[in-house]
């Protein structure tokens, strides 16, 4: 590809690295679009690409939010079991299935998400001598005390949603982290700031699968690759410096107008503009 | 969270990101002078393994921590993945 070019996918790549580690977002929502329309490139390689943008991306701010103990890498860990097991079983529903179906479903959750986002409270909170063994502890400075501690609760039930979660993201392409993060949130009890950085960590080993098998299979173009994840992982720390001068209330509200315009991206994608 | 794991775990995935991402800047400078893209290659491997290394050094910390429950956890997940892997490899 030109260097010209290249320096521009560069720096689209910096604005989709701010936007997904800000938010837990892999960015792949951004990258595809940008790679197959305005680069032209085919599906096969903008996915691959787009998959090692997301690596970049989610190594990039998760490195500094597990040190800052805001990624919880055992509820990760434990979610992206069922995530996995998930995409399996949407690989393999994808050969039947039309997926226009699921974009309108998908598109409908984003739209309900962003809605839930925008005026449900932080719900998070320990309550007074609750110690179980899913309560954990991060520190916001912004908040007095620092040292916040939150119980997540509906387990079972959350573990099931991530399969859901995994079966969407593997038959329409897109939307691991923007399941992940509200399902975390509203469902499990788990601060935004915490969901959105462990959402982080998780997309990061979700998307490694996809890019080992296409790297094996020689679908990377490495020149359009490198400039993606070299982007995307500035913008990556870009966006955790700014997640961390954020305070949960604000990043919910941004949170639900991104969730909002996935919802609008989902639907052209169903009615065939994108 | 412990903070060795939390502390080992951000090391590894910061290290094996910051060479991968490093290697690939480089071979961007270097092909645009019309060297070949292996520079390129090497640098997408070095970060696409990087997360795996980050699961096998907190398996790593939770095992020496004793912490059996969340070690099987991490385990079952490598487990899945290697699953899912293989199947989409071997084309389901």
């Amino acid at each position: 590809m030109e260097p010209f070019l290249l320096l521009t996918l560069l720096l689209i790549a910096v604005g989709a690295g701010v936007i997904g580690a800000l938010f837990g977002l892999g960015g792949g929502i951004i990258f595809i679009p940008v790679l197959t329309i305005l680069y032209g490139l085919d599906a096969t390689s903008a996915t691959a690409a787009s998959l090692v943008g997301i690596v970049a991306t989610s190594t990039g701010s998760a490195s500094g939010y597990v040190r800052k103990g805001l990624s919880n890498i055992r509820l990760g860990m434990m979610l992206e079991i069922t995530t996995c097991i998930g995409a399996i079983i949407g690989a393999a529903a994808a050969m039947y299935l039309d997926n226009t179906v699921l974009l309108v479903i998908f598109s409908c959750v984003m739209l309900y998400s962003g809605f839930k986002m925008a005026v449900s409270p932080e719900r998070t909170i320990t309550e007074r001598g609750e110690n179980t063994s899913m309560t954990f502890a991060y520190d916001d400075p912004l908040k007095d005390p620092p040292k916040q501690e939150y119980t997540v609760k509906n387990i079972g039930s959350g573990m099931a949603l991530c399969t859901v979660a995994g079966v969407v993201s593997s038959m329409t392409g897109v939307g691991g982290g923007a399941i992940k993060v509200p399902l975390m949130n509203l469902h499990m009890h788990v601060p935004v700031k915490v969901a959105s950085a462990t959402s982080s960590y998780m997309i990061g080993i979700t998307a490694f699968s996809g890019a080992v098998i296409y790297l094996i299979h020689g679908s990377v173009i490495p020149d359009v690759a490198a400039a993606v994840a070299v982007g995307a992982y500035v913008g990556a720390l870009i966006g955790t410096r700014i997640s961390s001068r954020i305070d949960s209330g604000s990043l919910k509200k941004y949170m639900s107008v991104v969730f909002f315009a996935i919802a609008v991206i989902m639907f052209c994608k169903a009615g065939g503009i994108l | 969270m412990s903070d060795r794991l939390g502390r080992q775990t951000s090391l590894i995935l910061r290290a094996g990101t910051v060479l991968g991402i490093g290697i690939m800047a480089l071979g961007l400078f270097m092909t645009a002078f019309g060297f070949p893209e292996d520079v390129l290659n090497v640098g997408i491997c070095v970060l696409v393994l990087t997360p795996m290394a980050g699961v096998a050094v907190s398996i790593k910390c939770l095992w020496q921590e004793g912490d059996r429950r969340w070690t099987g956890v991490a385990l079952v997940l490598v487990a899945a993945i290697a699953v899912g892997m293989a199947l989409t490899f071997f084309g389901l």
